[in-house]
């Protein structure tokens, strides 16, 4: 829609006896039900997430060691953060190299598991969904990969192949930097099939079954075609919902690698911005730098959901 | 060997040194390096030779077989030997034992002693803790006898120089005795070592315990005033919103005996001795009684034929041939179980029930301590005794109103004796059944008839009116015990099978290789198969006592399957080692459950047998009208509270508020303290429980507390978020009065009240300093302070031949070397690398010296800090030791039998492994000879250190307060209290790490410890602290994972690193206003090395 057409069309609604603010408060005072219904909500949502938002936009100005006052810096942080921090790089990297991997391979894995799973009857499908769901919904389950992985040579990987006379010694798989990577991102698709993955089975669930005897009617050929030009266009908003959780959950990935491989990751080798956030809002109290890893956080997964909008709008074309 | 014997050895070593120092000049010369080196090493303090005599792999059955083996028989009750008085032979005793006078019957009054126990004798034995007194005894006929010893368990006791004992006093004595002599034990269990003919008969008379006595301290009101019994004869403390304070207890010791038997309650039966007529037929023997932990007084101790007891059935017809008949419905007592009239152990404390409304007292809102026992009261040999008096005379019921809700499918067992008596051979075993109700069933014995049904019979009790008995409920392992102990003995055999296995194959065998276990270990796999029977058996014993299968069911029968499928097929004993190893570790598990008989009791009612038995449990609905009042009660309940005896409300703004992130076990206890520290300085303190990390959150918003112990004081101190305690006032004065005393500074030097070491981590330069006097900023006090100790186990050690390390060089070439010939390991940290350093008289960081310089860049760059780096990586990567183990578990199989770890460890070893107790010790670490800048050797066995702290925050509204609340809370009395008390409500297994040097030795350590202890606490090194430390651990982590996983050179890997540490600690020094290295150098204070500039 350009400028001109919204113009033309808000046109014959412009009144000139009261002004916008007028007409705002107004509109408010008719539909005060409505305002009063989102007000708990809206204000929660102000206090707890839009208002640390703006303040840590401001801090990432500062040095603030939490506990002295702020001191303002203007652009030092980011200065620090691009052109002097070797870390930083890496923290951008491995969070790139995690959003790449898990995120796109996560979300068409849900697609799929979800797409395969409806087409089970109810029962089966209620059944088989809990088993998918369960390792996300339960928490701090993926610490059974520490025991699969443990270093010690009593650990299950470690003694089977000490076992088949592979190694002789035990291979600290978490403290090694050869094998984290790899295997903090099998643990992190593991546990990946959560909130998205029921949007998908929710989103399958309402499409409307005409459509795909409309569908094929029109000459629809083969079950790809059906699910490209009938389920996924109904199902958008479910689409973008899971999008959103798989970008948001693959750039604040750290949990899982903190919990199994320690803070830090040895060698900051699978050091997430995330980490580098913890790193300096936590350990060394530099709340305005860590602020402006936010920031750029923050940046980032905007950007990164205009672009997955746009990929969406070109579902089913 | 006691004490005054290794004092001997040291100082005739001594002086062999200093004569061989005198004598060998020219060769010292010669060969300075071999001769002069190995001079200076110090063994640690340890008790490996003593355990060496100690050693004895017989059980006690085993020890009996043996003697009847040879025809000897158990005397016939009717023809019992005359009982022998034993003799001590004071000249064979040890330096610790004396013969005391009392003269004034000041400990056998009449009133306590009503059995005559001890009447008429005016000699008692004292044998101090880690003391041998030897008796001799002459027997005339050859067979089994008894052993009785009568002993006061005395907290002090007092006594002047010609030996007459002076007093015993209690708690509540106020009295002065400071002018005589005096003993004080630990108020922990009384252990004793017992040998007959300077040996060890069999392994249990090695651990022998004696219990103390225990009594309420009268409930007091916070005036002092006493309060009055409630309706039900209950008076305990309120607090402020009515909830009941537990009393505390005081040891009140009376006389008591004991019959010598087994403190693991394994067997039912005292320990039968053997004494022959000896190789020359005199019948003489000596018998010697070691003191392993706490003093004690002994009576006339005597060998003896014990009674044997009659039958119920027995006990029941002589009653009634003396005309004895149900006493009447009116006569009966009812006693609160929560008061009673003495306990074995101070953790037997009345505790709170709230879920059944018949319990008495009860309320749906407030906290009543109205029930005793439970968990506290579940290890054999713990007892609770209440006193009754009966109207009429009469058959009665006892009937306590009691449940065992904790372990699912077993029994929890107790004994009863009236007056110190087993009324009748079934008192000894009183069954209470597992159930999730309270049941208030009369004392009963249950058993199986003939054709396996289940009888219960109620016992009757006779009780002649208007007299007072004593009844004492033991615990005991009852009729599973002969079944536990076939059990734990299997588990003893199991773990030698392991380990012999292990020694051949290592602990990841390959299933492949023939081993030839049958060649190599034949009595191995034959005791596996013997086992397997042997568990089987006791499986079906099992079963039949209890009645159903179980948890312990499966387990008892795979491990037998397991060893089944081993010792019959040699090529499946590799395959299924690890299998037996877990099964080691489920059963030892079990095995400890299985100990513990927990039963909490609400009341006990003593009425006639015809009378109509109370219920146990409430009814369907009251129960569920009093659950949905608790429900809502708990809306109205202060949590923090709990315990608060004044309401701090309306003292605000003058009293310190004191944020605790402990148990509220320990809260309590110390709530309970500071109420002294109220009275006596007027400073009010309010406690109030946080979770841990809300101290920086909470300080940033400004509602802070006055004092914390939950963070890193100078992490908040150069933040200027608390009070610089080591602040000075111009004309030099504290402002912080007596901080100089704490520290041990100035007027006090070397009187400081912790180690030097303590406050290393805790002074760094202040960069806010207006004058010279206050470069030194001190931001928290010391509280606990943690180090390593080296962990060994004595058996393992005296099984292969070895010594406990003196030095690094014995680790490395004869405890490491041995140890994998027998595919053993043994347990380090990576921290190896400071102590290492700290030993060779290496700083962790550069700078020492100057506190402005302290901590500019890492040390770790050094050629010595780069040596004990490369040392620590080549233990893990040459020698192969183990990085990541559970040392707990592997201390306890034996396959780690020695380790490194912090001292702490022993609490956790204390509980988790009980059946390794006394087979290990805990010694100073391994030491290095180092030679310093005038070329002498020095030997230096040192440990790095790290202290929790307190500390005063910055927004304290009154900081010269909260400073007086400091010095008395960190001061040795205080924290010696607060162990104690934490050990008497938690037990032994709750030892408390304090910093406080004189605190520390009050805790309840045996003398053994307490020297191993002193040992080490006596060469300490704390790290000093800079900002930014927190790099130096991440990078040196980094670079050891380097060396391990890659292979790389230690030193390199570490070099790597060095600039990017420095880069970092400069960043923030800079950030603080601390000196950077930059800058130092400029000002002279360090010269290009970065060490500072010797003026």
């Amino acid at each position: 829609m350009s400028e001109k057409t919204v113009a033309n069309k808000a046109a014959p609604k412009v009144r000139k006896d009261i002004t916008k603010w007028q007409w705002i408060r107004r509109q408010m005072v008719v539909n005060k039900v409505g305002y009063l219904l989102v007000a708990p909500y809206f204000l929660v949502f102000l206090t707890f997430t839009v208002a640390p938002v703006i303040l840590s936009l401001f801090l990432s100005f500062t040095s603030f060691n939490m506990l002295e006052m702020p001191k303002f810096l203007f652009m030092d942080n980011y200065v620090r953060l691009f052109l002097d921090d070797d870390i930083f790089l890496i923290a951008i990297k491995n969070t790139f190299v995690f959003a790449v991997i898990t995120g796109p391979v996560s979300y068409l894995l849900c697609l799929m598991f979800a797409w395969f799973i409806n087409e089970l009857t109810p029962k089966v499908r209620s059944i088989v969904t809990l088993i998918y769901y369960a390792p996300s919904i339960s928490g701090q389950v993926y610490l059974i990969w520490q025991v699969l992985f443990s270093s010690d040579s009593y650990g299950y990987a470690n003694g089977i192949l000490m076992k088949l006379g592979i190694i002789n010694t035990p291979i600290l798989w978490f403290q090694d930097t050869e094998y984290i990577m790899p295997l903090v991102i099998m643990v992190a698709l593991w546990t990946s099939l959560g909130t998205s993955f029921l949007s998908f089975i929710a989103g399958f669930q309402v499409v409307d079954k005409s459509l795909y005897e409309a569908a094929a009617v029109d000459g629809i050929r083969n079950r790809w075609q059906e699910l490209w030009f009938v389920t996924l266009p109904v199902m958008k908003n479910q689409m973008m919902f899971a999008a959103i959780m798989s970008i948001t959950g693959s750039f604040g990935f750290g949990g899982v690698v903190t919990a199994l491989c320690g803070f830090p990751s040895p060698s900051y080798c699978a050091w997430t911005m995330m980490h580098h956030l913890e790193d300096y809002g936590g350990a060394r109290w530099e709340v305005g730098y860590a602020s402006a890893i936010a920031t750029v956080l923050f940046i980032m997964m905007i950007g990164c959901n205009m672009v997955i909008n746009r990929m969406l709008s070109k579902v089913g074309k | 060997m006691n004490k005054n014997a290794k004092g001997f050895k040291k100082l005739v070593a001594l002086l062999l040194f200093a004569a061989m120092a005198v004598q060998s000049v020219p060769a010292v010369l010669a060969d300075k390096d071999e001769t002069a080196l190995s001079d200076v090493i110090v063994a640690p303090e340890n008790s490996l030779d003593e355990m060496e005599e100690l050693l004895n792999s017989t059980t006690y059955d085993e020890y009996k077989q043996i003697y009847k083996a040879d025809g000897v028989v158990e005397f016939d009750q009717n023809d019992r030997p005359d009982a022998v008085k034993a003799v001590l032979d004071l000249d064979a005793s040890s330096d610790g034992v004396k013969v005391l006078y009392d003269t004034n019957g000041v400990l056998s009054t009449k009133e306590e002693d009503p059995e005559g126990l001890v009447s008429g004798l005016s000699e008692y034995v004292l044998a101090e803790d880690g003391s041998t007194a030897v008796y001799k005894i002459k027997v005339d006929k050859p067979g089994f006898y008894n052993i009785r010893v009568p002993y006061y368990p005395f907290a002090s006791l007092y006594y002047d120089d010609e030996n007459n004992i002076i007093a015993a006093p209690t708690e509540l004595d106020k009295n002065d005795y400071s002018a005589y002599n005096s003993v004080a034990g630990n108020t922990v269990a009384i252990e004793r070592v017992i040998k007959i003919d300077g040996e060890v008969p069999f392994k249990d008379a090695r651990n022998i315990a004696f219990s103390r006595v225990w009594k309420d301290h009268a409930a007091t009101d916070k005036d002092g005033n006493l309060i009055q019994p409630d309706e039900y004869g209950r008076a305990f403390r309120l607090d402020i919103s009515s909830n009941e304070i537990r009393s505390k207890k005081y040891e009140d010791p009376i006389w008591r005996e004991e019959v010598l038997r087994d403190s693991n309650a394994f067997y039912d039966e005292s320990f039968l001795f053997y004494f022959g007529l000896g190789d020359n037929g005199d019948g003489v023997h000596t018998i010697e009684i070691y003191s392993s932990r706490e003093p004690v007084l002994y009576g006339e101790v005597e060998v003896f034929v014990d009674d044997k007891l009659q039958s119920y059935e027995e006990y029941h017809k002589a009653y009634e041939a003396m005309g004895a008949k149900s006493a009447p419905a009116e006569s009966f007592i009812k006693i609160q179980a929560e008061v009673p009239v003495a306990t074995s152990d101070q953790v037997i404390y009345p505790v709170g029930d709230k879920t059944s409304p018949l319990t008495e007292p009860s309320s749906p809102g407030i906290t009543l301590v109205n029930t005793i026992g439970g968990e506290k009261w579940q290890i054999a040999g713990q007892w609770i005794s209440y006193e009754i008096e009966v109207p009429e005379s009469g058959f009665y019921y006892i009937i306590p109103r009691a449940r065992q809700s904790l372990y699912a499918g077993i029994f929890a067992s107790r004994s009863l004796k009236i007056n110190g008596e087993y009324p009748f051979e079934e008192a000894k075993f009183l069954q209470f059944n597992y159930s999730d109700d309270w049941k208030a069933d009369p004392l009963n014995h249950q058993y199986r008839d003939e054709n396996g049904n289940l009888i219960v019979e109620q016992l009757e009790f006779y009780f002649e009116g208007g007299k007072k008995y004593t009844i004492e409920l033991e615990c005991v392992l009852g009729r599973l015990a002969s079944e536990l102990l076939a059990v734990d003995e299997s588990l003893v055999r199991m773990n030698e099978y392991y380990r012999q296995i292990l020694m051949i194959t290592g602990p990841e065998p390959d299933t492949y290789t023939d081993y030839g276990f049958n060649e190599l270990i034949p009595e191995v796999m034959r005791g596996m198969r013997v086992e397997a029977e042997n568990l089987r058996a006791v499986l079906a014993r099992f079963e039949e006592i209890i009645g159903e299968k179980g948890e312990h069911s499966v387990l008892l029968e795979r491990v037998a399957y397991t060893l089944e499928v081993m010792g019959n097929d040699e090529t499946k004993v590799a395959a299924n080692l690890s299998i037996l190893k877990s099964y080691i570790g489920s059963i030892g598990t079990w095995l400890l459950q299985s100990r513990n008989q927990p039963l909490q009791m609400d009341y006990i009612l003593v009425q006639g047998v015809d009378n109509k038995l109370p219920k146990g449990e409430a009814g369907f609905f009251s129960t569920i009208w009093f659950e949905i009042q608790s429900f809502f009660m708990s809306f109205f309940t202060d949590y923090n509270t709990y315990g608060a005896m004044e309401d701090f409300s309306k003292y605000d703004g003058q009293i310190v508020e004191v944020w605790l992130t402990t148990g509220r076990d320990q809260a309590q206890i110390m709530r309970e303290m500071v109420d002294e520290f109220t009275a006596e300085t007027k400073i009010a303190v309010n406690y109030k429980l946080v979770a841990a990390g809300t101290l920086l959150p909470a300080t940033l918003a400004g509602i802070g507390p006055d004092v914390s112990t939950d963070a890193d004081p100078t992490g908040f101190g150069v933040r200027n978020a608390v009070k610089n305690l080591a602040e000075r006032n111009e004309d030099g004065t504290y402002k912080y009065k007596g901080f100089d005393e704490m520290r041990g500074i100035g007027d006090y030097e070397g009187q400081g009240w912790f180690d030097e070491s303590a406050w290393t981590g805790l002074s760094v330069f202040n960069a806010d300093a207006e004058d010279e006097l206050n470069i030194e900023a001190v931001y928290g006090v010391p509280v606990t302070q943690a180090f390593e100790m080296l962990f060994y186990r004595k058996d393992i050690f005296i099984e292969l031949g070895l010594d406990v390390p003196k030095t690094w060089d014995d680790v490395f070439n004869v405890i490491i070397p041995k140890l994998a010939d027998k595919n053993m390991t043994m347990g380090f940290s990576q921290t190896v690398t400071q102590t290492l350093m700290y030993q060779m008289n290496e700083p962790y960081y550069k700078g020492a010296g100057d506190i402005r310089a302290v901590g500019h860049a890492t040390n770790l760059d050094s050629n010595t800090a780069l040596d004990a780096f490369q040392t620590m990586c080549e233990l893990f990567t040459l020698h192969s030791q183990p990085v990541s183990y559970d040392f707990a578990n592997r201390f306890r199989t034996g396959e780690m039998p020695i380790g490194i770890a912090d001292y702490s460890l022993c609490n956790q070893l204390l509980c988790f492994a009980p059946e390794i107790k006394g087979l290990w010790e805990f010694i100073r670490l391994p030491g290095t000879v180092t030679v310093d800048e005038n070329g002498n050797p020095t030997f230096s066995a040192v440990a790095p250190t790290s202290v929790s702290a307190i500390m005063i925050m910055g927004d304290a509204k009154n900081d010269q307060n909260a400073w007086e609340y400091i010095k008395w809370w960190v001061g040795a009395e205080a924290q010696e209290r607060f162990g104690k008390e934490q050990v008497a409500i938690m037990g032994a297994a709750a030892k408390y790490t304090t910093a406080n040097k004189q605190a520390l030795f009050g805790q309840p350590w045996s003398a053994q410890e307490r020297d191993n202890l002193a040992d080490q606490f006596g060469h300490l090194m704390g790290t000093p602290m800079t900002p930014g430390n927190y790099i130096v651990a991440r990078y040196t982590n980094f670079a050891f994972l380097d060396a391990y996983d890659n292979g790389d050179v230690p030193s390199d890997a570490m070099l790597y690193y060095i600039d990017e540490i420095n880069k970092e600690i400069t960043r923030k020094r800079a950030e603080y206003d601390f000196y950077t290295t930059d800058e130092l150098l400029e000002m002279g204070i360090i010269g290009e090395d970065g060490y500072v500039v010797k003026k």
